[in-house]
């Protein structure tokens, strides 16, 4: 663990906005610094050296793509983006160009909370390390390439174990479908989404109890996949 | 320029039809007579007035009249005429011409007319809708607010607890409403551009769900997918909205705990969705008027939202091909079929058994 609060920098340009989730977050642990443009945003990434980065995508003076591309050239710290719905290319887009998770608008702020955590996570723990993922009745033994639900042991093909361990690599956050498509079958195949979707359909089979209401295995409509690594 | 260029199109077209028509009449010269030479030419002018509008059909009336003068009566070859039948037969075709085309250019205008009419109808009504149904949430969420900021040392912690779910529940409404209000305005202008996929029912219907997970806890779902359900063709984001939709709905119209049944089956060319609740139902003589834009019961407040789902849900059905009908089942409330035709999906070639 981290010895002091790790620190947020909130790109947003609404004054309200900014002071609510400040408030919220502040109560939660977090220690938040903001900035209300692209550019003074930019150079607070390079002055005080957040561990963290909440963009929002609606910036009046910068393109939110083009700060994340920029960031990229000299840092990796996680990104959280901002987006309105129904703009899935834009998600993509973000996504692509390396932004982490992204939060669509309006949110509640214990969703925002478990979004930080999951990105908190994956800077502060190596997935090497880590032999076992559990979540709910669901337990991956990383090691021995075993699949457990409700302690029974699950057949999986190699395939269907290379999604889903894509997915606990990134447990709580959204992989995209062009990111799976790439890993588990190649560049070749990213026209090829119907692999997915019906291997998807296999996993959930698999793994969930009623695969229509699924407790692990989330879609992001139009973006990718999730895997919900708090599931109850 | 444009405009300019369009016009000088119909003038040449005004001109260049009634030359062909020359033309064909010269070739059926030795085979018909008069009358046949008269209906080609007034059959020009309806081609050009229906194509090019009321200016350019006067042109070809009289350029046909001066070509009929000129090829077809005594004498040939020059616009002098000696026979009576000839310029009796000449001012006719040239009447006839011009009323016509007049005529079919009302009739066009009137269409215009019409559609601007129902435009503007539509514009109202959506403007009134969104007014009143913005207007409805938010005097809640400033009375609230307003209740909390003068009252703030006096209000029991519950009551503080209550108002801010007041003000949560009101902006989650208005968020919906907006959402609903740009997805038909995008769709109606043509503005959305749809994004097909390769997707499975499964997923769409899990997506939605989980959408709307908070609204269901009063409402048990069931689910009956039949097993192999093939693959679907659609935009995921549009598609997914219809169920979340025809969701809301069932959840709106029926009491708690009354649940809400989803199945899915497949023919050789349909793939079928059912989406059925157990309430009142909606009598048979509203089937299609359900569909239409911002239709809503009688008996229906503002918490219903601005009747625009369901005919988002037509709209979004149609751009796939597809249908959705209300069906009278018995001992069932409102019943949504919706028939999605079946496409034919890219081969796969899979490495390994299931």
């Amino acid at each position: 663990m981290m010895l002091n609060n790790p620190k947020i920098l909130l790109i947003e340009d609404d004054l309200q906005t900014r002071r609510f989730l400040k408030k919220n977050l502040n109560t939660r642990n977090w220690e938040v610094i903001d900035a209300d443009s692209g550019i003074s945003g930019l150079a607070m990434l390079k002055e005080a050296v957040p561990d963290l980065l909440i963009l929002d995508l609606g910036l009046p003076d910068m393109d939110g793509i083009t700060i994340i591309k920029h960031l990229r050239q000299f840092s990796t710290i996680p990104i959280l983006v901002l987006s309105a719905r129904s703009l899935e290319q834009t998600k993509i887009t973000a996504l692509d160009a390396g932004a982490d998770d992204y939060l669509t608008k309006p949110f509640g702020i214990g969703e925002l909370n478990s979004r930080l955590q999951a990105l908190m996570r994956r800077i502060n723990q190596i997935p090497i390390n880590q032999d076992v993922f559990e979540t709910g009745e669901l337990k991956v033994d990383l090691s021995k390439r075993q699949v457990f639900v409700s302690q029974k042991e699950i057949k999986i093909t190699p395939t269907e174990y290379h999604i889903l361990f894509i997915l606990i690599q990134h447990a709580g956050l959204v992989v995209t479908y062009k990111y799976l498509l790439k890993n588990v079958w190649g560049t070749s195949y990213l026209d090829n989404q119907h692999y997915l979707r019906i291997y998807m359909r296999r996993l959930r089979h698999k793994i969930e109890e009623n695969p229509t209401q699924p407790r692990y295995l989330i879609t992001e409509t139009g973006v990718g996949y999730r895997l919900l690594n708090n599931a109850i | 320029m444009i405009f300019k260029k369009n016009i000088c199109i119909q003038y040449v077209g005004g001109v260049l039809i009634p030359i062909s028509c020359t033309l064909l009449n010269l070739t059926l010269e030795p085979i018909t007579g008069r009358a046949t030479f008269l209906m080609m030419y007034l059959f020009g002018v309806f081609l050009v007035a229906s194509r090019w509008g009321y200016g350019a059909s006067i042109v070809a009336s009289l350029f046909s009249a001066l070509l009929f003068d000129f090829y077809f009566t005594t004498p040939v070859f020059s616009l002098w005429m000696t026979n009576v039948e000839d310029l009796i037969a000449l001012i006719i075709m040239i009447s006839v011409g011009t009323i016509t085309s007049n005529l079919l250019n009302q009739a066009k205008n009137a269409h215009i007319a019409k559609a601007k009419a129902e435009d503007e109808a539509l514009r109202n009504s959506l403007l009134s809708a969104i007014s009143h149904d913005l207007r409805t949430p938010l005097t809640r969420i400033s009375g609230v607010a307003t209740t909390l900021m003068e009252n703030h040392d006096h209000i029991p912690k519950e009551e503080i607890q209550e108002f801010s779910h007041v003000i949560f529940d009101e902006s989650q409404r208005m968020s919906e409403l907006m959402n609903k209000i740009l997805d038909m305005a995008k769709l109606s202008t043509g503005q959305i551009s749809i994004h097909r996929e390769w997707n499975t029912l499964e997923e769409v219907i899990g997506s939605a769900l989980k959408r709307l997970e908070k609204e269901l806890s009063t409402h048990p779902v069931n689910t009956y997918l039949s097993e192999n359900l093939p693959l679907i063709w659609v935009d995921s984001v549009l598609f997914e909205q219809v169920i979340v939709n025809l969701i809301e709905n069932a959840i709106k119209y029926t009491p708690s705990s009354s649940p809400i049944d989803i199945e899915a089956n497949f023919s050789r060319q349909y793939l079928t969705i059912t989406i059925s609740d157990y309430g009142i139902g909606i009598p048979k003589s509203l089937e299609n008027k359900i569909f239409d834009k911002f239709f809503r019961l009688e008996h229906e407040t503002e918490q219903n939202g601005v009747g625009l789902g369901l005919s988002l849900c037509r709209s979004i059905i149609e751009m796939h091909g597809g249908i959705i009908q209300l069906k009278q089942v018995p001992h069932k409330g409102a019943v949504f079929v919706i028939n999605l035709p079946i496409v034919q999906p890219p081969p796969m070639f899979l490495d390994e058994s299931i």
